[in-house]
Protein backbone atom coordinates (compact mmCIF):
# COMPACT_ATOMS: atom_id res chain seq x y z
CA UNK A 1 0.00 0.00 0.00
CA UNK A 2 2.79 2.41 0.97
CA UNK A 3 4.80 1.86 -2.02
CA UNK A 4 2.09 2.21 -4.64
CA UNK A 5 1.33 5.57 -2.93
CA UNK A 6 4.76 6.42 -3.20
CA UNK A 7 3.93 5.53 -7.22
CA UNK A 8 1.94 8.15 -7.95
CA UNK A 9 3.79 10.82 -5.81
CA UNK A 10 7.04 9.84 -8.19
CA UNK A 11 4.94 9.47 -11.02
CA UNK A 12 3.39 13.21 -10.56
CA UNK A 13 6.65 14.49 -9.98
CA UNK A 14 8.01 12.67 -12.75
CA UNK A 15 5.64 14.29 -15.11
CA UNK A 16 5.90 17.83 -13.71
CA UNK A 17 9.79 17.70 -13.43
CA UNK A 18 8.81 16.44 -17.77
CA UNK A 19 7.24 19.61 -18.46
CA UNK A 20 9.78 21.74 -16.61
CA UNK A 21 12.76 20.04 -18.28
CA UNK A 22 10.46 20.74 -21.95
CA UNK A 23 10.82 24.58 -21.54
CA UNK A 24 14.55 23.97 -21.86
CA UNK A 25 13.53 21.74 -25.47
CA UNK A 26 11.15 24.52 -27.07
CA UNK A 27 13.11 26.80 -29.45
CA UNK A 28 13.38 30.38 -29.12
CA UNK A 29 10.57 30.64 -31.87
CA UNK A 30 8.34 28.59 -29.91
CA UNK A 31 9.16 30.54 -26.59
CA UNK A 32 8.88 33.88 -28.65
CA UNK A 33 5.14 32.58 -29.36
CA UNK A 34 4.48 31.80 -26.34
CA UNK A 35 5.52 34.65 -24.73
CA UNK A 36 3.22 36.83 -27.25
CA UNK A 37 0.45 34.24 -25.97
CA UNK A 38 0.52 34.24 -22.49
CA UNK A 39 1.85 37.98 -22.01
CA UNK A 40 5.67 38.80 -21.45
CA UNK A 41 7.10 38.82 -17.50
CA UNK A 42 10.31 38.57 -18.41
CA UNK A 43 11.08 41.88 -17.08
CA UNK A 44 9.48 40.63 -13.91
CA UNK A 45 11.39 37.88 -13.58
CA UNK A 46 14.70 39.58 -14.68
CA UNK A 47 14.20 42.30 -11.75
CA UNK A 48 13.50 38.73 -9.36
CA UNK A 49 16.96 37.76 -10.42
CA UNK A 50 18.38 41.31 -9.98
CA UNK A 51 17.17 41.57 -6.38
CA UNK A 52 18.43 38.08 -5.44
CA UNK A 53 22.03 39.14 -6.40
CA UNK A 54 21.42 42.40 -4.46
CA UNK A 55 20.48 40.32 -1.79
CA UNK A 56 23.57 38.27 -2.47
CA UNK A 57 25.76 41.46 -2.43
CA UNK A 58 24.57 43.32 0.85
CA UNK A 59 24.55 39.42 3.00
CA UNK A 60 27.66 40.55 4.58
CA UNK A 61 26.14 43.57 6.13
CA UNK A 62 22.88 41.78 7.01
CA UNK A 63 24.60 39.61 8.79
CA UNK A 64 27.00 42.38 10.50
CA UNK A 65 23.66 43.94 11.41
CA UNK A 66 22.21 40.99 12.69
CA UNK A 67 25.04 40.35 15.08
CA UNK A 68 25.59 43.72 16.43
CA UNK A 69 21.71 43.54 17.35
CA UNK A 70 22.48 39.78 18.69
CA UNK A 71 25.18 41.84 21.04
CA UNK A 72 23.58 44.37 21.63
CA UNK A 73 20.35 41.72 22.90
CA UNK A 74 22.78 40.13 24.97
CA UNK A 75 24.38 43.34 26.88
CA UNK A 76 20.66 44.61 27.41
CA UNK A 77 20.00 41.12 29.53
CA UNK A 78 23.45 41.86 31.61
CA UNK A 79 22.41 43.59 34.42
CA UNK A 80 24.83 46.64 35.83
CA UNK A 81 24.63 48.39 39.05
CA UNK A 82 25.57 51.59 37.74
CA UNK A 83 25.81 55.09 39.37
CA UNK A 84 22.62 56.75 39.59
CA UNK A 85 24.33 60.11 38.13
CA UNK A 86 25.63 60.74 34.37
CA UNK A 87 28.16 62.89 36.51
CA UNK A 88 28.97 59.70 39.01
CA UNK A 89 29.02 57.39 35.80
CA UNK A 90 31.39 59.63 34.15
CA UNK A 91 33.79 59.28 37.49
CA UNK A 92 33.41 55.96 37.30
CA UNK A 93 34.32 55.72 33.55
CA UNK A 94 37.56 57.76 33.91
CA UNK A 95 38.26 55.49 36.92
CA UNK A 96 38.30 52.40 34.35
CA UNK A 97 40.35 53.86 31.72
CA UNK A 98 42.87 55.61 34.00
CA UNK A 99 43.41 52.28 35.38
CA UNK A 100 43.41 50.61 31.74
CA UNK A 101 44.11 53.30 29.41
CA UNK A 102 44.36 50.92 26.12
CA UNK A 103 40.45 49.83 26.64
CA UNK A 104 39.77 53.55 26.34
CA UNK A 105 41.63 54.30 23.75
CA UNK A 106 40.64 50.87 21.17
CA UNK A 107 37.08 51.70 22.56
CA UNK A 108 36.46 55.43 22.20
CA UNK A 109 39.37 56.32 19.17
CA UNK A 110 37.76 53.17 17.24
CA UNK A 111 34.40 54.71 17.16
CA UNK A 112 35.82 58.17 16.60
CA UNK A 113 34.78 59.12 19.38
CA UNK A 114 36.58 62.01 22.24
CA UNK A 115 35.88 60.80 25.80
CA UNK A 116 35.49 64.09 27.27
CA UNK A 117 32.96 65.10 24.39
CA UNK A 118 30.73 62.26 24.80
CA UNK A 119 27.10 63.46 25.28
CA UNK A 120 25.63 62.47 28.36
CA UNK A 121 22.95 59.66 26.92
CA UNK A 122 25.64 57.88 25.33
CA UNK A 123 27.55 57.84 28.68
CA UNK A 124 25.76 54.39 30.21
CA UNK A 125 26.08 52.38 26.94
CA UNK A 126 29.75 53.16 26.66
CA UNK A 127 30.01 52.17 30.69
CA UNK A 128 28.19 48.85 29.81
CA UNK A 129 30.28 47.80 27.56
CA UNK A 130 33.10 48.11 29.43
CA UNK A 131 31.71 46.20 32.31
CA UNK A 132 30.46 43.50 29.13
CA UNK A 133 34.07 43.70 28.56
CA UNK A 134 35.21 42.53 31.87
CA UNK A 135 37.41 46.02 32.36
CA UNK A 136 36.39 45.58 35.86
CA UNK A 137 37.67 42.45 36.85
CA UNK A 138 36.60 42.65 40.31
CA UNK A 139 34.39 45.11 40.46
CA UNK A 140 31.44 43.63 42.81
CA UNK A 141 28.49 45.49 40.92
CA UNK A 142 28.06 43.39 38.08
CA UNK A 143 26.26 40.29 37.01
CA UNK A 144 24.15 38.31 34.40
CA UNK A 145 20.58 38.28 35.56
CA UNK A 146 19.92 34.74 35.51
CA UNK B 1 16.18 -2.47 -22.88
CA UNK B 2 18.61 0.17 -22.76
CA UNK B 3 21.39 0.67 -19.96
CA UNK B 4 19.56 3.94 -19.53
CA UNK B 5 16.11 2.23 -19.18
CA UNK B 6 17.26 0.04 -16.47
CA UNK B 7 19.03 2.68 -14.26
CA UNK B 8 15.66 4.62 -14.65
CA UNK B 9 13.74 1.25 -13.58
CA UNK B 10 16.54 0.65 -10.90
CA UNK B 11 15.68 3.89 -9.22
CA UNK B 12 18.42 6.18 -10.82
CA UNK B 13 22.00 5.99 -10.80
CA UNK B 14 22.96 6.72 -6.90
CA UNK B 15 26.64 7.18 -6.18
CA UNK B 16 27.86 5.85 -3.06
CA UNK B 17 29.96 9.39 -1.99
CA UNK B 18 29.06 12.47 -3.67
CA UNK B 19 32.01 14.38 -5.49
CA UNK B 20 32.54 17.48 -3.81
CA UNK B 21 31.09 20.27 -5.67
CA UNK B 22 33.28 22.75 -4.34
CA UNK B 23 34.72 24.65 -7.23
CA UNK B 24 38.28 26.67 -7.65
CA UNK B 25 37.66 29.94 -6.92
CA UNK B 26 39.29 31.33 -9.81
CA UNK B 27 37.04 28.72 -11.77
CA UNK B 28 33.89 30.28 -10.61
CA UNK B 29 32.00 33.38 -11.04
CA UNK B 30 32.10 36.41 -8.72
CA UNK B 31 28.50 38.65 -7.99
CA UNK B 32 29.91 41.05 -10.10
CA UNK B 33 30.25 38.50 -13.02
CA UNK B 34 26.50 36.63 -12.08
CA UNK B 35 25.11 40.17 -11.97
CA UNK B 36 26.32 40.96 -15.52
CA UNK B 37 24.93 37.43 -16.05
CA UNK B 38 21.84 38.32 -15.12
CA UNK B 39 21.66 41.29 -17.48
CA UNK B 40 22.77 39.43 -20.41
CA UNK B 41 20.39 36.82 -20.27
CA UNK B 42 17.84 36.80 -23.02
CA UNK B 43 14.11 37.12 -23.06
CA UNK B 44 13.57 33.32 -23.68
CA UNK B 45 15.95 32.02 -21.92
CA UNK B 46 13.89 33.74 -18.94
CA UNK B 47 11.20 32.66 -20.30
CA UNK B 48 12.29 29.15 -19.56
CA UNK B 49 13.67 29.29 -16.28
CA UNK B 50 10.45 30.65 -14.89
CA UNK B 51 8.69 28.05 -16.70
CA UNK B 52 11.00 25.93 -15.25
CA UNK B 53 10.86 26.65 -11.98
CA UNK B 54 7.03 27.00 -12.07
CA UNK B 55 6.44 23.55 -13.00
CA UNK B 56 9.51 22.07 -10.85
CA UNK B 57 7.29 23.85 -7.60
CA UNK B 58 4.44 22.54 -8.89
CA UNK B 59 6.03 18.87 -8.66
CA UNK B 60 6.84 19.32 -5.09
CA UNK B 61 2.94 19.67 -4.22
CA UNK B 62 2.75 19.91 -0.39
CA UNK B 63 6.56 19.33 -0.30
CA UNK B 64 7.12 23.36 -1.49
CA UNK B 65 5.62 24.33 1.54
CA UNK B 66 5.73 28.23 1.70
CA UNK B 67 8.03 28.34 -1.24
CA UNK B 68 7.03 29.96 -4.41
CA UNK B 69 8.21 29.42 -8.29
CA UNK B 70 10.03 33.34 -7.38
CA UNK B 71 11.79 31.75 -4.25
CA UNK B 72 13.06 29.05 -6.36
CA UNK B 73 14.52 31.51 -8.58
CA UNK B 74 16.49 33.58 -5.91
CA UNK B 75 17.46 30.41 -4.00
CA UNK B 76 19.69 29.21 -7.31
CA UNK B 77 20.60 32.91 -7.38
CA UNK B 78 22.13 33.27 -3.81
CA UNK B 79 23.69 29.42 -3.71
CA UNK B 80 25.06 30.75 -7.08
CA UNK B 81 26.65 33.81 -5.39
CA UNK B 82 27.49 31.34 -1.87
CA UNK B 83 31.89 29.89 -2.32
CA UNK B 84 30.30 27.60 0.20
CA UNK B 85 27.85 26.23 -1.96
CA UNK B 86 26.83 25.74 -5.95
CA UNK B 87 29.31 28.43 -7.66
CA UNK B 88 28.75 29.01 -11.52
CA UNK B 89 32.01 27.31 -13.71
CA UNK B 90 31.68 30.17 -15.86
CA UNK B 91 33.71 29.17 -18.17
CA UNK B 92 32.72 25.40 -18.80
CA UNK B 93 28.78 25.47 -18.72
CA UNK B 94 25.99 28.57 -19.33
CA UNK B 95 24.32 30.72 -16.94
CA UNK B 96 21.19 29.85 -17.79
CA UNK B 97 21.72 26.00 -17.75
CA UNK B 98 23.97 26.34 -14.54
CA UNK B 99 20.68 28.36 -13.12
CA UNK B 100 18.42 25.19 -14.24
CA UNK B 101 20.67 22.82 -12.26
CA UNK B 102 21.04 24.22 -8.90
CA UNK B 103 16.99 25.07 -9.23
CA UNK B 104 16.89 21.05 -10.01
CA UNK B 105 19.26 20.49 -6.95
CA UNK B 106 17.46 22.81 -4.93
CA UNK B 107 13.90 21.63 -5.66
CA UNK B 108 15.33 18.20 -5.36
CA UNK B 109 16.35 18.97 -1.77
CA UNK B 110 13.39 20.99 -0.37
CA UNK B 111 11.78 17.29 -1.34
CA UNK B 112 13.56 15.23 0.38
CA UNK B 113 14.00 17.44 3.65
CA UNK B 114 9.96 17.20 3.34
CA UNK B 115 10.16 13.09 2.75
CA UNK B 116 12.66 12.99 6.30
CA UNK B 117 10.80 15.64 8.20
CA UNK B 118 7.65 13.40 7.71
CA UNK B 119 9.05 10.47 8.62
CA UNK B 120 11.22 11.69 11.56
CA UNK B 121 7.31 12.85 12.84
CA UNK B 122 5.75 9.54 12.39
CA UNK B 123 9.33 7.63 14.08
CA UNK B 124 8.37 10.17 17.30
CA UNK B 125 4.99 9.00 17.44
CA UNK B 126 5.76 5.58 17.42
CA UNK B 127 6.15 4.02 21.13
CA UNK B 128 7.02 0.71 22.66
CA UNK B 129 3.69 -0.59 24.23
CA UNK B 130 2.78 -3.51 27.25
CA UNK B 131 4.46 -6.46 25.94
CA UNK B 132 7.18 -5.00 23.93
CA UNK B 133 5.23 -4.29 20.63
CA UNK B 134 5.71 -1.57 19.20
CA UNK B 135 2.72 1.20 18.49
CA UNK B 136 1.88 3.45 15.81
CA UNK B 137 -0.80 6.00 16.46
CA UNK B 138 -1.10 6.88 13.07
CA UNK B 139 -2.58 3.65 11.75
CA UNK B 140 -5.36 3.95 13.65
CA UNK B 141 -6.65 7.32 13.23
CA UNK B 142 -9.11 7.37 10.83
CA UNK B 143 -9.05 11.00 9.64
CA UNK B 144 -6.65 11.27 6.27
CA UNK B 145 -3.54 11.26 7.21
CA UNK B 146 -1.48 14.17 5.73
CA UNK B 147 0.67 11.48 3.31
CA UNK B 148 -2.68 9.79 1.98
CA UNK B 149 -3.75 13.26 1.70
CA UNK B 150 -0.81 13.94 -0.67
CA UNK B 151 -1.46 10.94 -2.08
CA UNK B 152 -5.15 11.54 -2.75
CA UNK B 153 -4.05 15.25 -4.55
CA UNK B 154 -1.36 13.81 -6.76
CA UNK B 155 -4.04 10.95 -7.75
CA UNK B 156 -6.03 13.51 -8.74
CA UNK B 157 -4.37 15.26 -10.11
CA UNK B 158 -3.17 12.48 -12.94
CA UNK B 159 -6.55 11.60 -13.23
CA UNK B 160 -7.68 14.97 -14.80
CA UNK B 161 -4.59 14.71 -17.09
CA UNK B 162 -5.46 11.61 -18.20
CA UNK B 163 -8.94 12.94 -19.28
CA UNK B 164 -7.59 15.92 -20.90
CA UNK B 165 -5.32 13.98 -23.07
CA UNK B 166 -7.64 11.18 -23.51
CA UNK B 167 -8.60 12.39 -26.55
CA UNK B 168 -5.66 12.65 -28.04
CA UNK B 169 -3.80 9.78 -28.46
CA UNK B 170 -0.43 11.17 -29.41
CA UNK B 171 -0.17 13.29 -26.41
CA UNK B 172 -1.33 10.82 -23.91
CA UNK B 173 1.27 8.71 -25.52
CA UNK B 174 4.13 11.42 -24.40
CA UNK B 175 2.65 11.53 -20.83
CA UNK B 176 2.83 7.89 -20.22
CA UNK B 177 6.55 8.43 -21.14
CA UNK B 178 7.26 11.85 -18.61
CA UNK B 179 5.56 9.62 -16.27
CA UNK B 180 7.54 7.21 -16.45
CA UNK B 181 10.35 9.73 -16.41
CA UNK B 182 11.55 9.33 -20.31
CA UNK B 183 13.53 12.38 -21.60
CA UNK B 184 11.77 14.22 -24.41
CA UNK B 185 14.23 13.05 -27.76
CA UNK B 186 14.28 9.60 -26.37
CA UNK B 187 9.80 9.87 -26.17
CA UNK B 188 10.48 11.44 -30.10
CA UNK B 189 12.37 8.43 -30.97
CA UNK B 190 10.11 5.65 -29.45
CA UNK B 191 7.19 7.33 -30.85
CA UNK B 192 8.96 7.90 -34.47
CA UNK B 193 7.51 11.44 -34.65
CA UNK B 194 9.12 14.60 -36.07
CA UNK B 195 10.41 17.36 -33.93
CA UNK B 196 7.86 19.41 -35.13
CA UNK B 197 4.88 17.19 -34.46
CA UNK B 198 6.72 16.66 -31.24
CA UNK B 199 6.76 20.60 -30.70
CA UNK B 200 3.27 20.56 -31.49
CA UNK B 201 2.42 18.35 -29.09
CA UNK B 202 3.69 19.70 -26.54
CA UNK B 203 2.94 22.88 -27.08
CA UNK B 204 -0.75 21.97 -26.66
CA UNK B 205 0.35 20.32 -23.69
CA UNK B 206 1.72 23.21 -22.22
CA UNK B 207 -1.05 25.15 -22.70
CA UNK B 208 -3.61 22.47 -21.29
CA UNK B 209 -1.84 20.92 -18.49
CA UNK B 210 -1.12 24.87 -17.35
CA UNK B 211 -4.54 25.60 -17.76
CA UNK B 212 -5.81 22.72 -15.93
CA UNK B 213 -3.55 23.47 -13.11
CA UNK B 214 -5.04 26.67 -12.83
CA UNK B 215 -8.79 25.28 -12.41
CA UNK B 216 -7.34 22.65 -9.74
CA UNK B 217 -5.96 25.82 -7.54
CA UNK B 218 -9.38 27.48 -8.22
CA UNK B 219 -11.41 24.16 -7.05
CA UNK B 220 -9.38 23.23 -4.89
Amino acid sequence: MADKSHDYEQEFANLMNGFAESAFEMSDEEVRAEIIDEGDSTDHIRNVLRQAVKNCRQKPLVEAQQRYDERVAALQKKRFSLPETVGEMREMLNTILTSQPALGSTLLTAQNRDFENLPDEDVPGYLKQLLELDALDDNPTSGDDQ
Amino acid sequence: MSVLRLVIASGGMKSKKSPSRRVPLEKTASIEEVSAAVESLSREDIFRLEKFARWRIRGLGRAARDHDYEDLLREAIAATCDPERRRWRKDEVSFVLHLKGAMQSISSHWRDQFDDEEAILEADAIHIGEGGKEINPLLRVPAPLPNAERVLEVKEELLRIDKLVADRPLAALIIGGMREKMPGPEIKELLGISQKEYETEMRWLHRNARDNARKAETHG
